[in-house]
């Protein structure tokens, strides 16, 4: 375990030395977190300039529930696609074996090779909106809530991992799945409203196929207020078993790879 | 002019063929374009619903018929974005292309050809599922149906060679992507995909009038709902032929220029 940390601290040390080299990414990072942000304001205030409540969220709700799904897309911007499209060149080039042949667990060093430190924009972007949101609801935030956030959005962000690290285990059957993933990731900017706006199929597969349900309307419940005990509870469960089903998979998977040109 | 006729047939034909051996891939693919305007129809839906049935004139219906319509005309939308351009003239890619006897843009334009065959060909099903689901209220007619078809296709050509219009900066600088970047998110919003121009503020609406994405995006869709008198329909397509004249002017003058430039890095 403090094995893995210090190697992930390295890696991190790695990619920030690099990335310091090509400073203007910094500037055109922030310009186009900016037109992101601005459509999406903008959506947010054509719906909100004809209507009070969309779906019983008012409009800072939403802003505040944006603000978690950029905070999200971000991460995994940041950190989990970079690495799961890491690996899938591993796997189809053969190159998978240098992993196999280091002394650390196979999955923990796929998972941590990989940063995109630029993407810190959008998180600050995110927790931005998010900010002003609340500020704006006005709603008295206490700590046990604060934590209990926090607590979700993890356990969010370790559920997405999970599905990401449970599509690429595909790979070792079929090389092909890129497709798999632009699917996933489109169905995914679903999570930009509410779950429960959505028409019942639709909400079926953003809960158990795309989990957004539990990775960000979950986490933004919470910090609006509308706690829901139950829903918290599921999400753990859920992504306590996906995380174990996961791991499950991952090594009947390394199994299966036989170095695919090598 | 028939010489490059024949050439086009094989080469949409041999692409067809090569696209469809992917079919699940194709498949997958065309489901994850399903499912943006589905977010977008949801959110309007909502808000027709509390707002009394409908918004800016749009029921719920019209809604669900816009946003059928949508995963059509998005699919047709599809070009070889500026980014694809750059990534050519960064690495070298376009060399090998300026060697054959064709000018490159015929490769590509057969190419995207053959990919519109095969993704209305997917489109089917998905557009019958989709109806099933959400009730659209379409006002059909054979009329509006050609018109349709008409402003289906000049949004396609014309969206492609503006865009490819676009990838000729990549000549001059190769750090563009904050560029592109911004031009597509100024179409996302004034063209109609993210909502229906009608529910924009008149100002933006007035801005979405004398650009080129409406023409591109909404404008077929608003014909096959039938949003639009026939002169409206009529007018909208000289726009278009308009707006085509134009990108091809600025695609012949970008690329003359911009030719010269080339220097073959990397290849």
């Amino acid at each position: 375990m403090r094995r893995s940390i210090v190697l992930a601290w390295q890696y991190l040390r790695l990619a920030v030395m690099n990335e310091l080299l090509y400073r203007i990414n910094f500037v055109i990072q922030l310009f186009e977190t900016a037109i992101a942000l601005a459509t999406a304001l903008v959506v947010l205030s054509l719906v909100y300039a004809q209507t009070e409540s969309l779906g019983g969220w008012s409009r800072y709700e939403l802003q505040s529930l944006l603000g978690i799904y950029t905070v999200l897309t971000a991460v995994v911007q940041m950190s989990i696609q970079p690495n799961i499209e890491r690996l899938m060149t591993d796997i189809q080039k053969g190159t998978f074996d240098f992993v196999l042949l280091k002394p650390i667990d196979a999955q923990v060093q796929i998972s941590i090779r990989e940063v995109r430190i630029w993407q810190l924009v959008d998180i600050v972007a995110g927790v931005a909106i998010l900010i002003d949101g609340l500020v704006r609801l006005g709603a008295p935030l206490d700590a046990g809530q604060v934590a209990l956030f926090g607590l979700t959005l993890l356990l969010g962000i370790v559920l997405i991992y999970t599905m990401w690290l449970l599509m690429s285990c595909i790979a070792f059957w079929v090389i092909r799945v890129d497709n798999i993933f632009e699917l996933f990731d489109n169905i995914a900017s679903a999570g930009r409203l509410p779950v429960d706006i959505y028409p019942r199929w639709m909400r079926v597969i953003l809960t158990y196929l795309v989990p957004m349900a539990f990775a960000v309307t979950v986490p933004a419940e919470v910090i609006i207020g509308r706690i829901n005990m139950s829903n918290v509870a599921i999400q753990a469960a859920v992504t306590l078993g996906f995380f174990v089903v996961t791991r499950f998979v991952w090594t009947k998977a390394l199994v299966r790879y036989n170095g695919a040109s090598a | 002019m028939r010489l490059l006729w024949d050439i086009y047939r094989k080469m949409v034909l041999t692409s067809t063929l090569e696209m469809l051996q992917y079919r699940l891939g194709n498949l997958f693919w065309l489901l994850g374009m399903v499912f943006e305007p589905m977010i977008y129809l949801v959110m309007w839906s909502a808000l027709a619903n509390e707002n009394g049935g409908s918004i800016a004139g749009y029921t719920a219906g019209n809604l669900a018929a816009y946003y059928i319509a949508w995963t059509l005309v998005r699919q047709w939308n599809i070009a070889l974005t500026p980014f694809g351009f750059e990534q050519r003239v960064r690495e070298g890619g376009l060399t090998p292309l300026l060697l054959r006897p064709l000018h490159p843009f015929h490769y590509d334009m057969a190419g995207f050809i053959a990919m519109r065959i095969v993704g209305t060909l997917y489109w089917i099903p998905i557009g019958v599922a989709l109806w099933w689901l959400f009730s659209p209220v379409y006002p059909g007619g054979w009329l509006t149906l050609v018109i349709f078809a008409l402003s289906l296709v000049l949004s396609f050509v014309m969206r492609f060679v503006l865009v490819y219009a676009l990838g000729m900066v990549s000549f001059w600088t190769t750090r563009v992507s904050a560029i592109f970047n911004l031009y597509f998110a100024v179409e996302t919003i004034l063209s109609g995909r993210l909502v229906p121009q009608a529910l924009l503020p008149e100002w933006a609406q007035r801005i979405a009038n004398v650009l080129p994405f409406r023409w591109s995006f909404g404008f077929p869709i608003e014909v096959i709902i039938g949003k639009l008198a026939l002169p409206e329909m009529v007018l909208g397509l000289g726009i278009q032929l308009g707006w085509l004249a134009v990108a091809t002017v600025l695609f012949v003058v970008g690329w003359n220029a911009g030719i010269k430039r080339y220097s073959a890095v990397g290849a």
